[in-house]
């Protein structure tokens, strides 16, 4: 029988990759990683649930190898400049035609804090289930819906896209009433 | 009737339940601010989708997860496992992760682990015993110097077969420092690799492939992942118990 877990693998290197740089924000260090993935990966297949999706459980292998090398860095006295770089994401929207409103959109999701721009790009750009991104962050489900809600009020705001609607949520702790009937 | 963003939101997702869905939907018909604010949710994931389109591979990376998948699947004696992903590994090299410098890598397992020179490829015997006790006590981030050696412990984690394993940095007087992973085994600490990182009195050349090979050693013998501080202070605790 033909094993198709590496094309499996494979098919998803794109959404690895785009995943790997918004970590990194570095695409050599993106692809550094990636490849680690997939090494990771084919050695702890057997650890694999085939009744369940590939994509989450490739960018749980793939966010905890970021973690790995980060803390050992951190460890060693060395320190991988991520501030001090151009943020890929800004690098990408400032050298491409694109429109403003994607390159606003970028810029937003940059200032975002890392928690909030982690699920976004889980849930809205991988298209993850707030369970699966919530077994990839190794978080519960609520703070994934939570930082998502505020995260995703910001980028609105940000973008100018019903700034109301963000600003309301200070006010009313993030709860809109409706008269009842 | 209370609707909180994150009902407002799974609404948008189509993540509710038919009561929860029907509830929001009802409250979203009565609601003009409920209605701002779930467009507000729809449209920035959609910007958010729309900004980040996936983009093709490159060629070089296309080419290493190749080599990485034949050199897995033409993996089929077991024993040769260990071996396969270390000479990958020195023939594609990751360019930015610990370095680009080509040198001699070098790898030991098992009890009979040993310390390559990168100079001369000859074997040098490194004995673990001076730094077990520091191996056995300290916290991965810091430095202790003890018997002459100054040891940095880097991080924590358990070995596929279950033992305690350390990963250190030690810097030795008269020879090339190393880094070198210890772990604890029912007879004691063990030494299951070292590698050299300078060469002795050239501290400009530091064969950063040493990381590598270590990186490439830990995948072949399925390293668990880094230990919590937390979860290594629990097994330091059991060493000393």
């Amino acid at each position: 029988m033909r094993d198709d877990f590496p094309n499996r693998i494979v098919e998803l290197l794109p959404n690895l990759r785009r995943y790997a740089i918004s970590l990194t924000r570095q695409p050599d260090l993106a692809d550094d990683l990636v490849q680690i993935t997939v090494e990771k990966a084919l050695k702890q297949r057997h650890q694999y649930d085939p009744a369940k999706k590939l994509a989450p459980w490739l960018l749980r292998i793939l966010r905890n190898a970021w973690i790995d090398e980060t803390r050992k860095q951190k460890s060693r006295g060395t320190h991988i400049h991520v501030d001090e770089t151009t943020h890929a994401l800004c690098d990408e929207a400032a050298s491409a035609e694109l429109k403003l409103e994607v390159r606003q959109t970028l810029e937003a999701i940059d200032r975002l804090p890392e928690g909030q721009c982690d699920v976004i790009i889980l849930v809205c750009v991988e298209g993850l289930s707030y369970r699966e991104a919530a077994d990839v962050l190794d978080v519960a489900i609520g703070t994934v819906m939570s930082r998502l809600a505020r995260g995703r009020l910001a980028l609105a705001a940000a973008i100018g896209i019903n700034p109301t609607a963000a600003t309301y949520a200070k006010h009313t702790n993030g709860k809109t009433e409706t008269p009842s009937r | 009737m209370t609707v909180s963003d994150e009902e407002l939101m799974a609404y948008a997702d189509g993540a509710l339940n038919g009561t929860d869905h029907a509830r929001v939907a009802e409250a979203v018909m009565q609601n003009p601010d409920l209605r701002l604010r779930l467009d507000a949710f729809e449209r920035s994931a959609k910007m958010a989708r729309d900004a980040m389109p996936l983009t093709d591979v490159p060629d070089a990376l296309q080419d290493r997860i190749n080599a990485a998948i034949a050199a897995e699947t033409a993996t089929l004696d077991p024993a040769e496992a260990r071996v396969v992903p270390f000479k990958r590994m020195s023939s594609t090299g990751r360019s930015a992760w610990f370095g680009a410098i080509a040198a001699s890598v070098l790898l030991g397992i098992g009890v009979g682990v040993f310390l390559l020179d990168p100079a001369e490829n000859e074997p040098v015997a490194f004995d673990l015993a001076p730094v077990v006790s520091t191996l056995e006590t300290a916290a991965s981030g810091t430095s202790i110097e003890r018997h002459g050696i100054d040891t940095r412990l880097i991080a924590s984690f358990e070995a596929a077969d279950g033992a305690f394993c350390r990963e250190f940095e030690a810097k030795l007087k008269d020879r090339s420092d190393l880094i070198g992973v210890g772990c604890r085994t029912a007879t004691g600490w063990e030494l299951r690799f070292a590698a050299a990182t300078e060469l002795p009195g050239d501290t400009q050349f530091v064969p950063a492939s040493a990381f590598e090979t270590l990186e490439a050693w830990m995948r072949s013998t399925s390293a668990g992942p880094v230990m919590s501080v937390e979860e290594e202070a629990e097994r330091l605790s059991g060493a000393n118990g």
